[in-house]
């Protein structure tokens, strides 16, 4: 957790962020109510883990302590009325806030949760546009939403940041490749256990690539969210500062009362960014119990 | 200017699709209101996805929507996908069985029954909670076709509180 200390000075509480961070991480078990109603998967939860406890900012999810219930080898999970995720993944999905009809993006699609929760979202009318760069992934997709049963997804693979196409698209998420810094409380330190401290400009490049071309994939008053798991603000600030004022607007996002974030910085080292970055959210983990996670939301303007 | 790859297209024998499923399943025409047949170039997978959505053709699609069949008919039987989605729409060919019987098929795959026709399959397997997926009847047993590996994915059945001895 070493790596983590460079952030001291953007962090309210150091010696609990860092516990956080090594703690094991909840999950979350969330109801595909295109295919089941929440008070049956609340009868499930019932039976099988007690201890899950409704989240009442996230629809049809409940949270599962460290090491209980290991809901993905139930069942259900098995017959596509559950998923499982991190609860902080769930996030950039209700800020994206997709709307039954609407034609939706996900650039980075893979390994396809937030996908899947795009188009249950969505009640499975409209259409999402599931796209990775590495094509075996794609399968990866596949297998959870036929699983769940989905209909309205779509899937194609290649580079993001040269997708092409005109601006169509009502929203898109941009799941971004990061070097993971917030998932240190996953198992075995998370996907990026091993740090690199170059990593930070070498995905800075890949992530404003993906976002521009997010940008002008969205029709104008469009919506773009962009998230990572990490908390480096070059992969974070510094992405969105890549993007042109006059191209689109950071928004304030809303927040439900009880949900502690950080807002963005203006300023990282020698850098100063575009002011509206200040509007994006930063979660730590002591503060929600969660993984660490960066989303921000732009306006095609 | 023809793309350089198989785009997606509106599937030519779409009302034998419906037709086989209100036959062999009573599935009605009028539960696919809002939902449209696909295949990919020469491909022989059709897919279901519901309107008024079209795979772009100036990208290349790798799939679409869920699938229905993996073969054209004649050969082609629905997918276990398919029939878990919309397996609560058939009133022919169905097994209905109790969860606890659900759960045996899901870990053995199959239990004793006799076949609902002469034809022995597909069949429709639901239980009380969600449709289970497609079914055969062969030498009196019914059969759930499951994924490869897939009782080895699940809880091991004495960690599930419904088979557990000391469930009441």
């Amino acid at each position: 957790m070493e790596h983590l200390r460079r952030y001291q000075c953007l962090v309210d509480d150091l010696a609990a962020f860092l516990e956080a961070a090594a703690a094991p991480l909840p999950k979350v078990v969330w109801a595909n109510s295109v295919r089941t109603g929440e008070d049956r998967v609340a009868e499930i939860l019932a039976r099988r883990c007690p201890q899950a406890r409704r989240l009442p900012y996230l629809d049809g999810a409940w949270r599962i302590p460290p090491g209980a219930g290991r809901a993905g080898k139930w069942p259900e999970f098995a017959l596509g009325l559950i998923h499982t995720q991190e609860e902080v993944s769930l996030w950039p999905v209700r800020i994206l806030d997709p709307r039954p009809g609407e034609a939706v993006l996900d650039l980075c699609a893979a390994p396809g949760s937030k996908t899947a929760r795009i188009v249950v979202a969505m009640g499975d009318g409209g259409s999402v546009l599931a796209n990775d760069k590495k094509w075996p992934r794609l399968q990866g997709i596949q297998d959870i939403v036929a699983r769940m049963g989905l209909t309205s997804v779509l899937a194609c693979h290649g580079d993001g940041a040269q997708l092409p196409g005109t601006a169509r698209f009502d929203r898109v998420l941009v799941d971004a490749p990061c070097t993971g810094e917030g998932t240190t409380r996953k198992s075995e330190g998370g996907n990026r256990a091993q740090y690199r401290h170059n990593d930070h400009a070498k995905m800075q490049a890949i992530q404003k690539g993906l976002l521009r071309r997010a940008v002008e994939l969205v029709r104008p008053g469009g919506l773009v969210v962009y998230a990572t798991c990490t908390y480096a603000p070059e992969e974070n600030e510094g992405v969105l500062d890549g993007v042109y004022p006059e191209k689109a607007a950071i928004e304030p996002i809303e927040l439900p009362e009880g949900i502690t974030v950080a807002g963005g910085v203006p300023e990282w080292g020698d850098q100063r960014f575009r002011p509206d970055v200040t509007n994006a959210i930063r979660f730590w983990p002591h503060h929600n119990d969660t993984g660490g996670f960066f989303v921000a939301r732009l306006r095609r303007l | 200017m023809s793309p350089a790859f198989a785009v997606f297209e509106p599937y030519s024998d779409a009302e034998a699709v419906w037709d086989y499923l209100e036959g062999r399943f009573g599935m009605a025409r009028s539960a696919f209101q809002g939902y449209r047949l696909w295949q990919r170039g020469r491909g022989k997978t059709v897919w279901i996805l519901p309107e008024p959505v079209e795979p772009p053709a100036d990208l290349k699609v790798e799939w679409a929507g869920l699938p229905v069949m993996r073969q054209p008919l004649p050969r082609g039987f629905p997918t276990n996908a398919f029939l878990r989605r919309f397996g609560d729409r058939a009133t022919r060919n169905v097994f209905d069985v109790d969860w606890e019987t659900a759960l045996g098929l899901m870990y053995d795959h199959q239990i004793e029954a006799e076949a609902l026709e002469a034809k022995g399959g597909p069949y429709v397997i639901r239980s009380s909670v969600s449709p289970l997926g497609r079914g055969w009847v062969r030498k009196g047993r019914l059969l759930l076709e499951t994924p490869k590996g897939w009782a080895a994915q699940l809880l091991p059945p004495a960690e599930l509180s419904e088979l557990s001895p000391d469930s009441g």
